[in-house]
């Protein structure tokens, strides 16, 4: 009910209901920003942009009150991609291509990591595994839709999300070896 | 499959609250907000302006160019062809002034065209046309003159102080078992040589004295009432809205994608209808239409393809060294792109409704509401590039459309003016209301359905 209030404050462009939305999302999706955009750019640029369509298609919204986050994070996750569009060419790929990647030997060790090394160690992976990653095993698509928002082929993303495992997995190796 | 540590790491990311300084962020948030409400799309308003114009123009027409003083039409009298047949033993052939006001009832036979008007005023600025066939025996007696044919036809305008023709073409007294005893105040005239098929008496008749209390005022009554059959033709354009409504809620961002490159519909409908007047007013209509809805969607959007090609960077090193990498091999590859899909979908509609209409002079408004029979016959389009050559038409998920038979309920409106007897023009506006359970076209997690709000203007034509 309050956020519905909310929402139609915000539709009437009330400056202090906008503020009030972007406190309440804006650390959480800006996690979201974060998992998406490469390190070297800012996630908070992004984060601005989001709101931006936020806002523009705030009267679009006809979903029962929970429904708000995921819609805003489903904006918020198109802007990212957007945007990652825009300023990539081309990428390395210098690991050779494997469609069998094999299950992680440190799954315990990647169950234990906190938000933020978690958030450290898919911003290292490269734009194409990173944004397969996020989208299939963070946000559950499966992989035909993976697909069509990334515009890539049903098996490439399938390929890519291995790839992504498989470096993910050599993090923590290298974590692991690393001397104290 | 997702691996166990994911699903913890999703949640443990949901939840997670970046650090942000919200207030350096809202100050470069706010600039770029929109002011105020967004404003809702002009389009429905757009065609409710049109409509105005429209019947503003029709009414315009209506008032001022077919008023008396613009018309031409003089006073003449087109008689019964068989009055006028030399061979008719009945002829009479000669028209006679009528030196006596026309009395109450006169013209009151039920396929009078006209009645008697309560004021004179009322008649001043309608141009008049009434017509009397008599409800007299077909065949004239000759000799017999207890019998008579009395069957003429009017066309005369009334005006303020001028009452440029009025004329009679009579036959003898009828006999007073005839029901139509008004003949009887007709004086009966001699006969006299035809003036052969090819003539008509057109008579130049003094002015009659509209201060007369007896002056009979007549009233346009355009239409009659009982029963008629219309045919119309008719066309218009219409604003079609396209429902979109995702399966599951992971396709909302899809929906919106999509919503994000297309452009308003566009469609156009031509068809044709037959009513059923009854006396009372209640009509009931079927006919034809062919709708036809322009979709385009215009999309410019940079595309990533994961190619085999020229990769180049660096190779991160165990030992943490760097070194630079070229070679072939899968890279990703972002192409801007900017195709416009142009697609038409084409329906057969077969209408029928009940409705009721209502006559003021030369006006009518109706209401109905039915339903109809949508035969989806077919869809085809094109792809461009932005050069505007075809580079493909495949009819992919998104634009298939179920070729089927559905039905939907309509609600229209019709305003029609008679400038002709027997002719009207009309502007029809009509709803088509799409039940919930009617889908258009389908794509893999949502499915598309179509509103639509149809102005259309057309002929209509009296066949009895």
């Amino acid at each position: 009910m309050q956020e519905d209030h909310l929402i139609q404050s915000c539709l009437r462009g009330e400056r202090a209901a906008q503020r009030a939305l972007v406190d309440e999302f804006g650390p959480r999706l800006l996690t979201v920003c974060r998992r998406y955009t490469h390190p070297r750019l800012d996630p908070e640029d992004t984060l601005q942009d989001a709101f931006v369509q936020i806002f523009r298609h705030l009267d679009s919204f006809k979903g029962s009150c929970g429904a708000l986050w995921s819609w805003m994070k489903t904006i918020t996750i198109r802007e990212a991609l957007k945007k990652q569009r825009m300023t990539q060419r081309w990428h390395l790929n210098g690991y050779s291509f494997e469609e069998y990647m094999p299950e992680p030997e440190n799954a315990n060790i990647l169950s234990d990591l906190n938000a933020e090394e978690i958030l450290k160690m898919v911003s290292r992976l490269p734009d194409g595994y990173r944004e397969v990653f996020n989208l299939v095993a963070l946000e559950g698509y499966s992989h035909a839709e993976c697909a069509e928002m990334l515009g890539i082929a049903s098996g490439t993303s399938r390929a890519c999300l291995s790839r992504a495992r498989h470096l993910l997995q050599r993090q923590i190796l290298n974590l692991t070896t690393q001397p104290s | 499959m997702r691996q166990p540590y994911e699903s913890k790491w999703r949640r443990s990311l949901d939840d997670y609250e970046s650090p942000m300084d919200s207030d350096s962020f809202w100050s470069r948030l706010e600039p770029k907000l929109p002011i105020g409400e967004r404003p809702r799309t002009p389009i429905f308003w757009w065609w409710l302006g049109s409509l105005s114009v429209l019947i503003t123009a029709v009414l315009i027409y209506g008032l001022v160019l077919l008023t008396p003083q613009n018309t031409e039409e003089a006073a003449f009298v087109i008689a019964n062809d068989k009055a006028f047949t030399p061979e008719h033993a009945g002829w009479t052939g000669h028209a006679e002034v009528r030196d006596q006001p026309m009395h109450k009832g006169e013209k009151s036979d039920h396929s009078s065209e006209y009645s008697l008007a309560p004021s004179a005023q009322e008649a001043h600025t309608v141009f008049h046309h009434y017509t009397n066939t008599g409800n007299t025996p077909s065949t004239l007696s000759g000799p017999d003159e207890s019998r008579v044919m009395s069957t003429s036809m009017y066309t005369a305008p009334v005006m303020e102080g001028m009452h440029a023709a009025r004329v009679e073409q009579a036959g003898t007294v009828q006999s007073d078992d005839e029901p139509n005893s008004d003949a009887e105040a007709i004086p009966q005239v001699s006969p006299a040589p035809s003036p052969g098929l090819d003539h008509l008496a057109t008579l130049e008749l003094p002015p009659l004295d509209m201060a007369d209390p007896d002056f009979p005022t007549l009233q346009a009554r355009t239409l009659r009432k009982g029963w008629q059959l219309f045919v119309d033709v008719l066309s218009g354009p219409g604003y079609p809205s396209r429902e979109l409504m995702a399966m599951e809620e992971a396709y909302t961002e899809r929906i919106m994608r999509r919503r994000s490159y297309e452009h308003p519909l566009e469609s156009w409908s031509i068809g044709a209808d037959v009513r059923l007047y009854a006396p009372s007013g209640l009509f009931l209509q079927t006919g034809i239409r062919r709708l036809q809805i322009s979709e385009q969607f215009e999309s410019k959007h940079t595309e990533s393809r994961y190619v085999w090609g020229l990769g180049e960077g660096f190779v991160h090193h165990a030992d943490g060294n760097i070194t630079p990498w070229q070679d072939s091999t899968w890279v990703w590859q972002t192409e801007e792109t900017h195709i416009r899909h142009l697609n038409r979908i084409i329906t057969w509609d077969l209408p029928i409704a009940l409705g009721y209409r209502h006559i003021w002079g030369p006006w009518s408004g109706d209401i109905a509401a039915g339903i109809q029979t949508n035969l989806r016959q077919f869809t085809e389009g094109r792809s461009l590039n932005s050069e505007d050559q075809i580079i493909s038409w495949n009819e992919t998920p998104d634009y298939t459309y179920h070729q089927q038979i559905g039905v939907s309920a309509m609600v229209q409106g019709r305003l029609v003016w008679y400038p002709r007897m027997g002719y009207g023009l009309f502007v029809q506006p009509t709803w088509y209301l799409n039940p919930s359970s009617r889908t258009d076209a389908s794509m893999t997690g949502y499915e598309v359905r179509y509103h639509q709000v149809l102005i259309q203007t057309g002929l209509s034509m009296r066949f009895f």
